[in-house]
């Protein structure tokens, strides 16, 4: 018979198995350990360890899993009673977790009782990698595996009763209804042809009319000739300041106003993953704020679309009103 | 240690999805609060790492994973399918997927197990000793980070204060810590149906 010794050491937490080997294998490099005949986990800057048989062991294996299953999805389930009745975890705050054991009796057979720990996160988490590390160990308790399943749907914290489910749907289908009986009364409405816009004067008769409300569009620069000169301006000024070209996976697209002194006063990504991933571009550092004066508000821009591709290249464009544009990578 | 099944960098795609557990009576698509873990835990790794995006690509190509996340555009996609996002697409998340963005999850959370310790462990010291989060220049740096993802990238609605974004942010935390050990992979996945299953 061999007795060995086995330690899973962690910063926060060590754990020492001892047992014996079976018999037959006992000539191995590292001959399983089949046979446990006591535990000991000790954490760090607590002073005595926990200590334990081999059911002890299991049960805390079991229950440390549950638990950290639970913090990663916010589902808890009752745990089987042979673990319930020897272990319990309990989430104190954010950061701290009390754990319980029931000792019925220590390797002498003298009762020990109950004894109750606070582990912060990181012994937690210690603790289970410990446990996680034997379950993988083939050459330690070679049956003792970490079985995972999902908790039933039963214990969900975020299921509805089967009222509260069919409440929206039966207002809905109320107020559809409600609407229909509505409407069946209301006249058809009539089409009438458009009419004339109202003669501009009022503004002229009345300078102190108060603005509407909807900005008045900025005047766009449309001068051919100074367009094609703040294209190329835009380009060498982009082209020299984009240094992460490797990063961009697939084509980035923006639209870019740019006034007539070639600063790029403002842009807007014209997909999602152009919004998500602008910090890849250099647009952020190069758009200036424009001032909030009276005079910028109209000022004039030049409006163009470019393209980070994903080759490194990139291209400017005018933008044109109303085009649709699809993420480049779409099928 | 010796391990029962050492993760085998076949060239065969796909081959590191099969490492995953095998669990009877899932649906047939990812749950909705399985896609914004997946997508908030994702997050949290780029708020640790300013490269987190290429990070996540390069972990794909690393774990033959490519077929499933091809490039940026694939990966924004599968990610954009939680519904917390600005843009949300309408598309549901595969089970392949789920499980390709849960193996790059914990291969990544398992790279910066240090990082996340230390700041676990800078959380437990400043709230022992009831000092304000901005006071550990490493979490504050991640805290602020976090926010303004958050901000940027989720609907408006579901945007918080900041107190309540940094314990989210230290929630996510906690939980890659969780994704980066031993089994941590076969653990969130298994997570991601808890309360889904019959």
């Amino acid at each position: 018979m061999l007795t060995l010794t086995r330690t899973y050491s962690l910063p926060n937490c060590t754990l020492t198995l001892e047992g014996i080997a079976a018999s037959g294998n006992t000539n191995l490099d590292r001959p399983p350990l089949s046979i446990l005949t006591h535990f000991e986990c000790l954490f760090l800057g607590l002073e005595s360890p926990l200590s334990g048989n081999r059911e002890l062991l299991e049960a805390l294996n079991q229950a440390v899993s549950l638990y950290a299953q639970s913090l990663l999805s916010g589902v808890g389930r009752p745990w089987p009673s042979e673990v319930a009745d020897r272990v319990a975890l309990e989430r104190r705050s954010l950061d701290h977790h009390a754990l319980t054991i029931h000792q019925s009796e220590n390797s002498a057979g003298q009762p020990q009782g109950r004894r109750e720990l606070t582990l912060t996160t990181v012994q937690l988490f210690d603790l289970v990698d410990a446990l996680d590390q034997v379950c993988a160990d083939s050459q330690t308790l070679p049956e003792l595996r970490q079985q995972f399943s999902p908790a039933s749907r039963r214990y969900s914290p975020y299921r509805q009763a089967p009222t509260e489910r069919a409440a929206p749907l039966l207002f809905g289908v109320a107020s559809l209804t409600v609407a229909a009986v509505a409407l069946f009364f209301l006249p058809v409405p009539k089409i009438e042809p458009p009419q004339e816009p109202a003669p501009a004067q009022t503004s002229a008769v009345n300078p102190s009319a108060t603005p509407t409300p909807t900005a008045p569009p900025t005047p766009e620069i449309t001068d051919p000739q100074l367009l094609s000169q703040l294209r190329e301006q835009t380009y060498t000024q982009i082209d020299r300041a984009w240094r992460k070209k490797a990063s961009v996976e697939s084509d980035l697209t923006y639209r870019l106003s740019v006034n007539a002194n070639g600063l790029i006063v403002g842009y807007r990504p014209l997909d999602g993953a152009s919004a998500d991933y602008d910090s890849d571009t250099p647009l952020r550092s190069l758009s200036s704020v424009p001032t909030p004066s009276p005079s910028a508000a109209g000022e004039p821009t030049a409006q163009f679309k470019v393209t980070f591709k994903a080759d490194g290249q990139l291209s400017i464009e005018p933008y044109n009103e109303g085009e649709t544009i699809t993420p480049t990578a779409s099928p | 240690m010796q391990l029962d099944n050492p993760p085998e960098f076949v060239d065969t795609p796909g081959a590191l999805l099969k490492t995953l557990p095998d669990l009877p009576g899932l649906p047939a698509e990812c749950p909705r609060r399985a896609r914004i873990q997946l997508d908030l835990l994702l997050l949290g790794i780029e708020s640790l790492e300013r490269l987190g995006g290429e990070a996540m690509l390069y972990a794909a190509k690393e774990l033959q994973l490519q077929h499933l996340i091809q490039n940026r555009v694939v990966l924004w996609r599968i990610r954009s399918t939680s519904p917390y996002r600005r843009f949300p697409q309408r598309r549901p998340l595969s089970l392949d997927e789920a499980k390709a963005l849960t193996l790059v999850t914990c291969y990544l959370a398992r790279r910066l197990i240090g990082v996340v310790r230390e700041l676990l462990l800078a959380y437990q010291r400043l709230q022992s000793q009831n000092l304000p989060l901005d006071g550990h220049f490493q979490l504050n740096d991640y805290l602020e980070r976090f926010r303004s993802y958050f901000r940027k990238r989720m609907q408006p609605r579901r945007v918080l204060e900041d107190e309540k974004l940094n314990t989210l942010a230290i929630d996510v935390l906690i939980k890659l810590l969780l994704c980066g050990g031993t089994a941590g992979s076969a653990r969130l996945w298994t997570s991601l149906f808890d309360g889904e299953v019959e």
